[in-house]
């Protein structure tokens, strides 16, 4: 019973704070930053999100489980509009005044990358109550951000809460422009950062020492394939995209979701011998590479002089060759005066 | 070990720029003081010692040390207060500079790793809030006596008219500084005697100083904003808003303008050509810190390019392959 509790607690403490979706995810930035000019605004929005969200998720948990993926996200966006532009509808027909900053910027709540990755990464893979677990956290973390963004900026920048004139002489409009925005949004990142290195720092560096491990997995997978179907085909990059990341279509992706999502515990030793293996299987690929050109060059046998050789062009070198850079030789002799030194001290003496 | 040899490495670095530098601006306070009168005095006053204190507390409460001996703290103060006008109230040159300290100098780790020349971002700032501040110039030599007089300033007469023409009077007028605009970015005399000071001191510096001025030059000859003559726009251009004061104190800035020469003459260049553009399509009367801003932000990504360029000789096969 504990146990489930710390699960469900651990399912919202990770979507609302340790994985927000805006200062750690930086999905959604958009509507965080152009949007959220005052409390009133940023209220809706939350409200209109948050139902969204859910709406989304409970049906992708529900029903879109064996569609295809590219199925899955297009209906996402269909339900998406589905739930703002009723609103919006609705706010012009009840007399609710919609300001340009929301007539605008609401339905791109439709179409917002937040519900969407949500649903694909979480929602899918889980059950009804997990997937709502999970669309309720990232709605308050998400609802948490825009909120504090709109009550700091109307109140800095206009002077007002909710309208409301507070009566203060300075006023900073600046801070009603999109660069407020992400000023505010870098020290609530900061904060945050600071308050996971304090108090929760076992989910330090998880994500990246997962993703090495998953990758050293693929390599192999992939170079076993590789050998099994003679190299056809198969000019995949091994390495991982941020957008593979959170919009994976592979299973082994959807494994680095499943561990990101829910990590184990990570010691300093599991860390160690990770770092140790990459160097070793560094080094030998290094002493292969060399051996592999050693053997290269003593089985040519080109006729061609490498006393003489010109690196760069790999023509014989004329007796005045042809100037290489774009500059000229202007940047080498400055880089011979410059690279001893490596720093500007010795302009203190020009 | 080799951490703290790095760091202090560079705070001697930052200490022997912006030394030059505060000796330059410190020349640049005479004309303040003399046309402004105690109140150009007061207004740099509240200007460096709210850069100092946020240097101070920033850095204690971020990094746990003192930054501020790398002078940049001392720098931003006063360049941001040299360019408001005197009437300005105290708390915009005091916001500018919170707004240069905590968003964009200490996030970064200190004066040589900033992104932004750090002055210039608190001006940019004071203009987006407090523009009815920051741009009422009042009347030269009205400011002395207490009384003020609203007047207009170079550049937002280069907006407003077409027809400025100059005489004699007027150009030494401008020379001295004694026109209508920003404390201590008028005197285009000092100003000029801080360029000899640069190609004297830090002649890799002037590059981007030279570059700057040369790409404001060619602009005004050859797309003018007054219909009096060449002369008289290059003239004006140069020597209305914070032109020249951009060129010496912020092209040139340390952490932000390239190593290389060429790359510094053509970063010159290249932030002038932003600077008149701001100039002629910007909202503002002085839109130079806006231009410097950009062109710290895309600076990098143009100089990548050259580089690749470089490297590859121009050749789009060796590109390619």
């Amino acid at each position: 019973m504990a146990q489930a509790k710390s699960k469900k607690d651990n399912i919202l403490l990770k979507g609302a704070v340790i994985f927000n979706p805006v200062l750690i995810q930086l999905a959604g930035l958009c509507l965080a930053a152009a949007a959220t000019s005052d409390v009133v605004t940023s209220l809706i929005f939350f409200i209109v999100f948050t139902v969204d969200t859910v709406v989304c998720c409970f049906l992708a948990s529900l029903l879109f489980k064996r569609l295809p993926r590219w199925l899955r996200v297009a209906l996402y966006l269909i339900i998406g509009a589905g739930c703002v532009f009723p609103f919006a509808f609705l706010a012009e027909k009840t007399g609710i005044s919609l300001n340009a900053r929301m007539q605008m910027y609401l339905p791109l709540l439709a179409v917002n990358s937040v519900t969407s990755v949500h649903c694909e990464q979480f929602a899918v893979k889980n059950t009804v109550g997990k997937a709502l677990e999970d669309a309720f956290a990232v709605s308050v973390g998400y609802g948490a951000v825009i909120l504090t963004l709109g009550i700091v900026r109307e109140i800095l920048g206009n002077g007002t809460f909710a309208g409301l004139d507070l009566g203060l002489d300075v006023r900073l409009g600046g801070l009603l422009m999109p660069f407020g925005a992400f000023v505010i949004l870098a020290y609530l990142a900061m904060m945050l950062k600071w308050y996971i290195n304090k108090y929760r720092p076992e989910f330090n560096e998880q994500t990246s020492v997962k993703i090495r491990q998953n990758e050293k997995v693929r390599r192999e997978n992939s170079d076993e394939t590789r050998a099994n179907t003679s190299g056809v085909g198969l000019n995949r990059d091994d390495s991982i995209t941020e957008m593979e990341f959170l919009f994976g279509n592979e299973p082994e992706e959807f494994e680095i979701f499943t561990e990101f999502w829910s990590p184990g515990v990570i010691t300093a030793q599991d860390i160690a011998a990770d770092m140790e293996n990459l160097s070793k299987e560094h080094r030998q690929f290094s002493l292969e590479t060399d051996r592999r050109i050693e053997e290269l060059f003593a089985n040519m046998d080109t006729g061609i002089d490498f006393e003489t050789l010109d690196t760069v062009t790999g023509e014989p070198e004329t007796e005045e060759p042809a100037p290489r850079d774009f500059f000229g030789g202007v940047f080498e002799d400055y880089e011979n005066a410059e690279n001893p030194a490596d720093n500007n001290d010795g302009e203190d003496g020009e | 070990m080799a951490q703290q040899k790095k760091e202090k490495s560079l705070i001697a670095k930052s200490q022997s720029y912006f030394g030059d530098y505060l000796l330059m601006l410190l020349a640049l306070c005479v004309p303040a003081v003399y046309y402004c009168g105690r109140r150009a005095v007061f207004v740099l006053l509240a200007s460096v010692g709210t850069a100092v204190f946020c240097d101070l507390t920033g850095g204690l409460l971020f990094y746990n040390k003192i930054l501020l001996r790398d002078l940049c703290a001392v720098f931003t103060g006063t360049a941001i207060a040299l360019m408001m006008p005197p009437t300005v109230p105290y708390y915009v040159p005091a916001l500018a500079c919170v707004f240069a300290e905590f968003a964009v100098k200490i996030p970064f780790g200190g004066s040589m790793k900033t992104p932004v020349v750090p002055a210039a971002a608190g001006f940019a700032f004071a203009c987006v809030c407090f523009p009815g501040e920051v741009f009422s110039f009042p009347v030269s030599g009205t400011s002395a006596t207490g009384q003020f007089v609203s007047g207009t300033s170079l550049a937002g007469m280069l907006r407003k008219s077409s027809s400025l023409h100059l005489d004699p009077v007027s150009v030494s007028d401008i020379l001295t500084g004694s026109v209508s605009g920003p404390m201590g970015t008028a005197c285009a005399v000092v100003l000029l005697g801080c360029v000899v000071f640069l190609i004297l001191r830090r002649p890799r510096a002037f590059l981007s100083c030279f570059g700057f001025i040369l790409a404001c030059s060619v602009s005004a000859l050859l797309f003018p904003r007054v219909n009096t003559g060449a002369l008289a726009s290059l003239i004006l251009e140069i020597c209305s808003g914070s032109l020249l004061f951009a060129a010496v104190f912020f092209v040139t800035d340390p952490a932000t303008s390239p190593k290389k020469p060429v790359y510094a003459l053509l970063y010159g260049v290249y932030s002038g050509i932003l600077c008149m553009l701001t100039r002629y399509f910007g909202i503002y009367e002085e839109g130079v810190c806006f231009a410097v801003i950009i062109a710290n932000c895309s600076w990098p990504v143009i100089q990548s390019l050259f580089d690749k360029i470089s490297r590859n000789g121009g050749s789009p096969e060796k590109e390619a392959a």
